[in-house]
């Protein structure tokens, strides 16, 4: 028995060496707004994209308010929605579903609705008071909103790398599951055996 | 090959838990102490196997390794798995905490059919019997798992021909790659340490 567990054990450690840091055929998704729109990333761990993937987004009452599929990039865009919470899901097919929640305060929306356009039209106001107006109040709208979209479309690959380290896990989590699992087999063990003595107590002081 | 969570409906999952839980009391029922360490061992490498990518073309695939636990543990690979199982939902996420009741039917399971074909070897007078026996095993294991996914999601209302057809055509490589570990793994071990392998 020793020799057997030995090389089990050595088949343990042969697949352990061969470990990615991640596991495969796990969907993730991050979604995030982006000016005006909302926009999802699905990716498998091991890079492949969801293509045509149904997206399905619910409201806090749990009403679907959009559906759509993803692209051949896995992405997927929509208007922003008038309140949050919000709750997406990406079903990249054969029992591989992510989800995603945005809160109002990460769609950009205050707690009651209509907060941001208040605060940008502030904004707004203040700079048209203060200073030489650069251009109308409308060119300047447009502008935010240009802004906005292209601070979105910079933090794409920043949300991912973000989203990509959250679900990241690493060689320690493997040789704690192991553990784990040894640590199972030896409580079972030390129970067994605390009953097997006290029997084999019993059967001396019987005898 | 794990479904993820929010997929299926309440009663699906709920009736997951009950079979599995069913299954499990059944399999670890009479454990001997000698058996725990290469249960255990085992559980550890079906936990770390479904985290090992394997390249292939343009994507990865990992191995399953169920059909390994059945023929080593025979019916003891139920709980092996269900515990791999329930530690991948934990530490990784793979799957998810609803849903460990209906993967461990489904991996676990392939791996009991996997070790019933494992013990059709006796009735064959033939050579490398072991070799044969074991990829077929290793096969079966995958093969069987995919038909409880497409059942599963028969339950979400895809129609089962289409679904199985999607399901076992994405498992057909890995169920070669499972066929030749699990057979040249039978080979092996039935040479230096047959007593390892279950039901001798």
């Amino acid at each position: 028995m020793p020799a057997a567990l030995l090389k089990t054990l050595f088949l343990t450690g042969l697949l352990m060496a061969l470990v990615a840091p991640a596991q495969a055929h796990k969907i993730n998704m991050f979604a995030f707004a982006e000016g005006d729109d909302v926009f999802v990333e699905g990716y498998f761990t091991d890079g492949k994209k969801p293509k045509n993937s149904p997206v399905l987004v619910y409201d806090a009452e749990g009403n679907v308010i959009v559906e759509g599929q993803t692209d051949a990039e896995g992405t997927f865009q929509f208007a922003l929605p008038d309140s949050g919470p919000i709750r997406i899901t990406l079903n990249a097919g054969q029992g591989h579903l992510a989800e995603y929640e945005l809160s109002a305060a990460e769609l950009g929306l205050g707690d009651n609705k209509g907060g941001t356009n208040a605060t940008s039209s502030a904004v707004t106001a203040t700079r048209a008071t203060g200073g030489t107006p650069l251009a109308g109040p409308q060119q300047q709208a447009e502008m935010e909103a240009l802004v906005r979209k292209a601070v979105g479309q910079a933090l794409r690959p920043v949300m991912r790398s973000l989203s990509e380290l959250k679900e990241q896990r690493g060689f320690s989590d493997i040789i704690g599951g192991i553990g784990i699992i040894m640590g199972i087999g030896g409580l079972y063990l030390y129970v067994k055996a605390r009953k097997m003595l006290a029997q084999a107590k019993g059967d001396q002081s019987g005898a | 090959m794990h479904i993820s969570e929010g997929i299926l409906s309440t009663p699906v999952w709920v009736a997951g838990y009950a079979g599995a839980a069913a299954l499990a009391a059944v399999t670890m029922r009479n454990m001997d102490m000698e058996e725990i360490p290469k249960i255990s061992v085992i559980t550890a490498v079906f936990f770390v196997a479904s985290l090992i990518k394997v390249p292939l073309g343009p994507a990865s695939i990992h191995l399953i390794l169920n059909g390994l636990a059945g023929i080593v543990l025979g019916w003891r690979a139920f709980p092996a798995i269900m515990l791999g199982i329930i530690l991948q939902a934990i530490i990784f996420g793979h799957g998810g905490i609803t849903v460990i009741g209906i993967n461990s039917l489904m991996l676990g399971g392939g791996a009991l059919v996997a070790y019933m074909v494992w013990q059709l070897r006796h009735r064959f007078d033939i050579q490398r019997r072991e070799l044969i026996f074991g990829a077929l095993a290793g096969a079966v294991g995958t093969i069987s798992s995919g038909i409880v996914l497409a059942l599963a999601l028969v339950t979400t209302g895809e129609a089962f021909n289409a679904i199985a057809a999607t399901v076992l055509a994405a498992h057909i490589p890995i169920m070669f790659i499972e066929a030749v570990v699990v057979g040249v793994s039978a080979q092996f071990l039935s040479r230096v340490k047959p007593e390892i392998l279950a039901g001798n």
